[in-house]
Parts: C-alpha cells; structure tokens; sequence
C-alpha cells in the first residue's frame, strides 16, 4: 500500500528526475519565487492548491522546473499517517 | 495496473478514455487525488463503462478500478479502509471557487514591498526593512490528521531536526503551520529559530480525518506570513537533503538560468 501511494502521488519525482521544464510539481518539495506567487495570490490567498497555482502560472506562461539535486527522504510509516 | 494522473480540470495530460487501449480485463486502473474536481467525473465515466471501482481512504484519496470481478474481490480483501466512491457536491462548490479565484487573479494587482521585483509583503512585515528579510522562507505543513482526525508532531519534529541540522541558519527563516496537533509545544520548545502558526477556522477540515483539502488552507496561511524572495514548501513527512537544494536555490551550477524560473520542484525518494 506504501508503494502504491508513494508511485501514485510522488512516483514521478524519483530520481533520476530529468532536470528542466515540467507541467507539474509537488507541494510535498518545491520552491518558489515569490514575485511569481504575488501575482497570482487571489488564487492561493485562500487554499493553496499545488494544481491551481501551477496550473495558473503556467497559463501565464511561466516555467515550473524540476531538479533532481533537491531530493526530500519521506519516511512516513504507512500510507494511514501519511 | 495504470495510474491516471491528471484528470483534472487542468487537462493537460492523458485521460481515462486515453488509456483503454492499453486495458485488459485483469488491468487496475488508479486514480488518486479524488477529491480533485474531475477526478470523481473520471471515475464515473469508468464506472459506467463497466469498471468496479472502490476508493481507498488514503492520504492520497486512491480509487482503483476494474472490469475483473476477481481483481475487484482481492482488491477489497487487500484493504480494510475503503468505500464506493461517491461524487461530493462540494467539487461543484470547489469548481465555482476556482473560476471565481481565476478572474480575481486576472484583476489584482501587485504592490508594495522592497527592491526589485516589487511585490506585496505580508501585512505585519516593515516594507523598509529590506536588510531583515530572509532570503529564504520554508513553510512546514503538517498533514499527519489527513485520516485521523488528530496527530502528533512527531513527524514534524523529525523534518525541523533534518532543517536545523543541514540548514545554514542565516537568511533561512523557517515556518511551521499546524492545526490540532499533539506535542507541539513540546516540539516548539525544540526548535526555537522556527515560528509555528496555530491555525484555527479551516473551512475545509471536517474534524474528522479522510480529508486533506484543509492542507491547502494550512499552506496559504503560511505563505501569507512569510517574507523571503524564495519560498519553499515542504510537508512533515520528508525530510530535505539540504546539500544540493543549496546550490539549486542560489541557481549555482544550476543547469538551469538564474532567472526565468518561478518554480522549482525537487526529487521525493522512499
């Protein structure tokens, strides 16, 4: 069950993770500029939503990138307290 | 088994009618994040096209699916947490929200704050004291109540030791946003360099566990209360390997330019 969450929701980030340009990006390790979370705070302001944020500054035509050397260890014991 | 990802309201990627060409009868289909708008749709277009489905009541919301009547059986034998899945009426309310959301954003505008380029800064923050402002926010969200209704701060202990242990504290300014959360204070007393946020009046927390919705809410509290020019965002069950996000946040040997970017992700290993 641990795996199957861990491929369903975070599976596409492991490493090795091709650096560069990507549609997506987990609120579980990601980092932002803030000039770019301003501009669209009404979006966030009140829930911030990985798919809404990212799907609104990509529809702005900003970059969402990923980097393989930022790596997070999960070590939640099972899927129930994750 | 395939996993679907994607059948939300962005689009943007492959949906359920994509991936039948692909499908046998024995094939598990794996939705997660159900309580995303256009996740539930998704599910029911497979339910009526003859898949079995049943939803997990995991962090991650997963709803497997099948035409196999047998795979369906050990499916439910394989988890004790589980029901039908059931189309919310609260999706519509969280469509609704979005499109409102999206024309507010197309209207605001940015304002105030310090250097280039001007943003708006957090209300309580001195837009003149530029020299003060941490380079770097992290916000740590606990998210251990997602099936419980309650949880401890024990995982979140384990995430600020790995922070204050790898991390250079100067210009670093860490947040830890929680809600009902045992043993906090204990942790508090641990890691003095944090500020922790007790958040109250979560409109999206039931109380009752099989939710994360309120997360989101947790997020943007902390968000709103910090104040570098970089913000990072991690949850209480991962610890960060500082060494190379370092390099990758000052964009040094970074494949990537220094500027043009507004988001980076990193890598999540088990």
């Amino acid at each position: 069950m641990n795996w199957a969450a861990y491929f369903c929701d975070l599976g596409k980030y492991q490493n090795p993770v091709r650096p560069g340009r990507t549609p997506f990006a987990s609120a579980v390790n990601v980092s932002y500029k803030r000039a770019a979370l301003e501009s669209i705070r009404p979006v966030w302001h009140d829930s911030f939503n990985e798919t809404r944020v990212n799907g609104e500054l990509l529809r702005r035509g900003e970059a969402l990138a990923l980097a393989p050397e930022v790596v997070v260890r999960q070590f939640r014991a099972t899927c129930d307290s994750a | 088994m395939i996993f679907i990802d994607g059948d939300t309201l962005t689009r943007r990627l492959p949906r359920f009618r994509g991936v039948q060409p692909l499908v046998r009868d024995e094939t598990v289909l794996c939705w997660h994040d159900y309580w995303m708008a256009g996740v539930p749709e998704s599910v029911a277009v497979a339910q009526k096209a003859g898949y079995r489905c049943i939803k997990v009541n995991s962090s991650c919301e997963i709803v497997f699916g099948t035409r196999s009547g047998d795979v369906f059986l050990r499916i439910q034998a394989a988890y004790s947490n589980t029901e039908p899945p059931r189309k919310r009426r609260r999706h519509l309310a969280h469509l609704k929200l979005y499109h409102s959301l999206l024309m507010e954003a197309s209207a605001g505008a940015a304002e105030g704050g310090c250097g280039a380029p001007r943003t708006r800064r957090p209300e309580k923050a001195d837009p003149m004291d530029c020299a003060s402002l941490p380079q770097l926010s992290v916000v740590v969200v606990i998210v251990g109540d997602t099936v419980t209704s309650r949880c401890d701060a024990d995982d979140l202990a384990r995430t600020l030791a790995a922070l204050h242990w790898q991390a250079d504290p100067p210009g670093w300014s860490h947040r830890a946003v929680h809600s009902a959360v045992e043993g906090i204070e204990q942790v508090r007393s641990q890691f003095p360099e944090v500020r922790f946020l007790p958040v109250e009046g979560l409109r999206a927390r039931r109380g009752e566990g099989g939710s994360r919705e309120h997360h989101d809410e947790l997020r943007a509290r902390g968000m709103a209360a910090t104040r570098g020019e970089i913000i990072a965002f991690l949850e209480d069950h991962v610890c960060p390997i500082l060494a190379g996000a370092r390099a990758s946040l000052g964009h040094t040997g970074s494949p990537m330019p220094a500027s043009g970017e507004p988001s980076r992700t990193g890598s999540t290993s088990r």
